[in-house]
């Protein structure tokens, strides 16, 4: 079995898994109650009308009194040619609305996943290489305050101290501000430092743990014996064999902030991101935009699965491709 | 390998180590693994620690460069390669000898390369880190290290990872390692443990050929005494992290001084009635009891031995002629299955450093008489007298 086949059956799978996701959420939505037909039709009741009669007209214009099994290759269809619904909440197409939302998020979601991987791993490494030294149980502070803190209150906190008290930051985001300017980058400071917080100190805790039972290893104390200086034995022995789990957990990490940290952050600092969509969506019952920001990030866990898979094979010479 | 090797400089040793001590600060006290050790080591000579698991033959051998983790370990004594004090050298000064001037192979040739890097550039590394050349010149060179390591087709194997080779091609591979630097010094801590006997006796012949053609010192460590017979050509033995034993290879396995290594020596196959076991257990290394350490399984053990320290080492008498496993009473010398070794070794001057013999056992002191320990004991009695 070779690389290429072992890759060709990895972006299958990554498509198995796609289709089956978005046909359980078709699924999901079939067992649902329709709310839009439900607020219309007891608008309707109100003004005299027959509710029965104003529901079911609804659902007919919208082809939903349709048989299951074609309502199901429609919305496959419409999944596919990127046809996702009208958003009434946001008074715009699903995908526009989730097209102006994405840009808010990533602005503070990379860096605060490229700041949690490099500081996470950094204080890791050094950690498990000055074991039980001061230095080491700072960082482990640092680290169990980052799990244990709440990410609301640690960024209401961050809000009063810096934006309130000493007046050094915006309380909250405003989306007027050009991209790439110093008032973007100062607005954006507060929601990446909470968010970085608690992902830090997972990945610190995560490659200290790997270091040391690499630091214990017998290659790498043949790599000392060969002369290797300490940075060298960490980045050439440790770091590179660590990768492999470390890359696993990367990705559970990012998905994990991405599921329940950005509604979070995004409320608090009034973020116009995918979170606070997704919210919004919830709360008004605009079942196409949920429909959507529930399948993003199940693409994204996808994506990020396939890629960490394909990771392995440039990380991990021992994979056995016939098996996987 | 190269037995009665003489070299032109006795004075100087290329390593001499004095009372060294690594210790080990752990939860349940200090560890004594290596417990006032001394011993020399000539250029081109190879020295073998022998003793069981515990013994602190690997923490001696990985003391020498400071491979031990420190801290925890603490390491104290002298350690002198080429007249310079190892254990007063920088970590940078350390580093720079590490892999150069004395190179390491270890036990278990399965965990001891990078399961993510190539073979071959794992030894190029060793290229890389002691001289500036390019990453082209120290993949060729380790091409040729692997070559010189009797690798069947190093250039392809060079691109192999580890896991794709056998253990015997490990081994022989971390031997290329070693050799990359082209040390003075080869430090083998038992690498033939972990490796099927025909494999056993192919890397040994590899280090004997390769110590001749690099004019290498060995110190090899090992628990097996078929292996020491092999390459040693001179010996010291270790028990509880003290020496018990220095004495050139022939005369450890014609004369063995101490009661420990007659029990070792015992427990050879077709050597002596043992059942291949020493009775009892290695005395706690963060609380020794007093006295000989060796006292609590020695069935020659007299009150003597219980108290103070653990003997010094004494020098064993030429004459007294003992063997491992005397089956009768009490041999008067030179009976006859000792006849030809005693006459061989009264016939050469047997002086000098090389030839040096002592015991750390009180019946080779001046207050007792070594011929006590020819007596013959059960030793299944030393657990019921002294066990607990």
């Amino acid at each position: 079995m070779g690389m290429k086949w072992y890759v060709v059956r990895r972006v299958a799978w990554a498509v198995v898994a796609t289709y089956l996701a978005v046909s359980l959420t078709f699924g999901l939505l079939m067992v649902t109650p329709n709310a839009g037909a439900d607020v219309a039709a007891a608008q309707a009741a109100a003004s005299g009308q027959d509710y029965d009669a104003v529901r079911e007209r609804y659902l007919e214009r919208r082809g939903l009194d349709r048989p299951v099994e074609e309502q199901y290759v429609d919305y496959m269809t419409n999944i596919l040619t990127l046809d996702w619904g009208y958003s009434f909440s946001q008074g715009e197409p699903v995908l526009a609305a989730i097209g102006e939302a994405w840009v808010y998020s990533a602005q503070y979601f990379v860096p605060s996943i490229l700041i949690s991987a490099l500081l996470g791993y950094g204080i890791g490494l050094y950690s498990a290489l000055n074991r039980y030294t001061p230095t080491d149980y700072l960082g482990s502070f640092v680290a169990y305050f980052g799990i244990s803190i709440p990410n609301f209150w640690f960024a209401i906190v961050l809000i009063l101290l810096f934006g309130v008290v000493f007046r050094l930051l915006p309380t909250f985001y405003d989306s007027g501000v050009a991209l790439l300017s110093v008032q973007n980058a100062k607005q954006l400071l507060l929601p990446v430092v909470v968010l970085s917080t608690a992902s830090v100190a997972g990945q610190m805790r995560y490659s200290r743990a790997q270091a040391i039972e690499y630091a214990r290893s017998a290659f790498v104390k043949t790599a000392r014996a060969k002369g290797a200086s300490e940075w060298r034995v960490l980045t050439r022995h440790i770091l590179r064999v660590a990768l492999v789990p470390l890359s696993t957990i990367l990705i559970a990490d990012v998905l994990a902030v991405l599921f329940a940290g950005s509604f979070i952050i995004e409320t608090i600092f009034q973020i116009p991101g995918l979170g606070r969509l997704a919210l919004e969506a919830i709360q008004q019952r605009d079942t196409p935009l949920v429909l959507a920001t529930t399948l993003i990030p199940v693409f994204i866990a996808i994506l990020g699965n396939l890629l960490q898979d394909l990771a392995y094979v440039a990380l991990d010479p021992r994979i056995d491709y016939g098996d996987r | 390998m190269s037995r009665h090797h003489t070299t032109t400089d006795q004075t100087e040793p290329l390593l001499r180590v004095t009372d060294l001590r690594t210790q080990f600060r752990t939860d349940d006290g200090v560890v004594r693994a290596v417990d006032g050790v001394s011993f020399g080591l000539n250029a081109g000579e190879t020295v073998c620690l022998v003793g069981e698991s515990g013994s602190g033959k690997t923490v001696t051998a990985e003391s020498i460069t400071r491979l031990v983790d420190c801290p925890p370990g603490e390491i104290s004594g002298r350690i002198e390669f080429r007249g310079e004090d190892l254990t007063a050298a920088s970590e940078d000064r350390l580093r720079s000898l590490r892999g150069a001037e004395i190179a390491h192979v270890f036990q278990n040739p399965q965990d001891a390369l990078n399961p993510v890097h190539t073979v071959g550039w794992q030894v190029a590394e060793v290229v890389q880190i002691h001289e500036s050349v390019s990453r082209r010149a120290a993949r060729k060179r380790a091409v040729d290290l692997l070559d010189r390591v009797d690798i069947p087709d190093p250039a392809a194997t060079a691109d192999a990872y580890p896991h794709e080779l056998s253990g015997g091609m490990k081994q022989r591979v971390l031997v290329a390692v070693a050799l990359a630097g082209e040390p003075d010094l080869l430090i083998a801590d038992e690498p033939t443990t972990a490796l099927d006997v025909t494999i056993q006796a192919q890397i040994l012949d590899l280090i004997a050929d390769l110590q001749a053609e690099f004019d290498m010192a060995v110190l090899f460590v090992t628990h097996d005494l078929g292996v020491v017979a092999r390459v040693a050509d001179r010996v010291v033995v270790l028990y509880a992290g003290k020496v018990m034993e220095r004495a050139p290879v022939d005369r450890l396995f014609d004369a063995p001084a101490h009661p420990y290594s007659r029990a070792l020596l015992a427990c050879l196959p077709g050597r002596g009635e043992s059942n291949g076991a020493i009775p009892g257990n290695l005395p706690d290394a963060t609380d020794p009891p007093p006295g000989c350490r060796f006292a609590s399984r020695c069935p020659f053990a007299v009150e003597d031995c219980h108290e103070g320290d653990h003997p010094p080492l004494a020098p064993v008498a030429e004459d007294t002629d003992v063997e491992a496993g005397a089956t009768v009473g009490d041999p008067p010398a030179g009976s006859a299955p000792l006849a030809a070794s005693s006459a061989e070794r009264s016939a050469s001057p047997d002086a000098g450093p090389d030839r040096e013999h002592v015991a750390a056992c009180l019946f080779h002191g001046e207050d007792y008489d070594a011929a006590h320990l020819d007596r013959e004991v059960a030793w299944s009695a030393a657990e019921g007298d002294h066990g607990e």
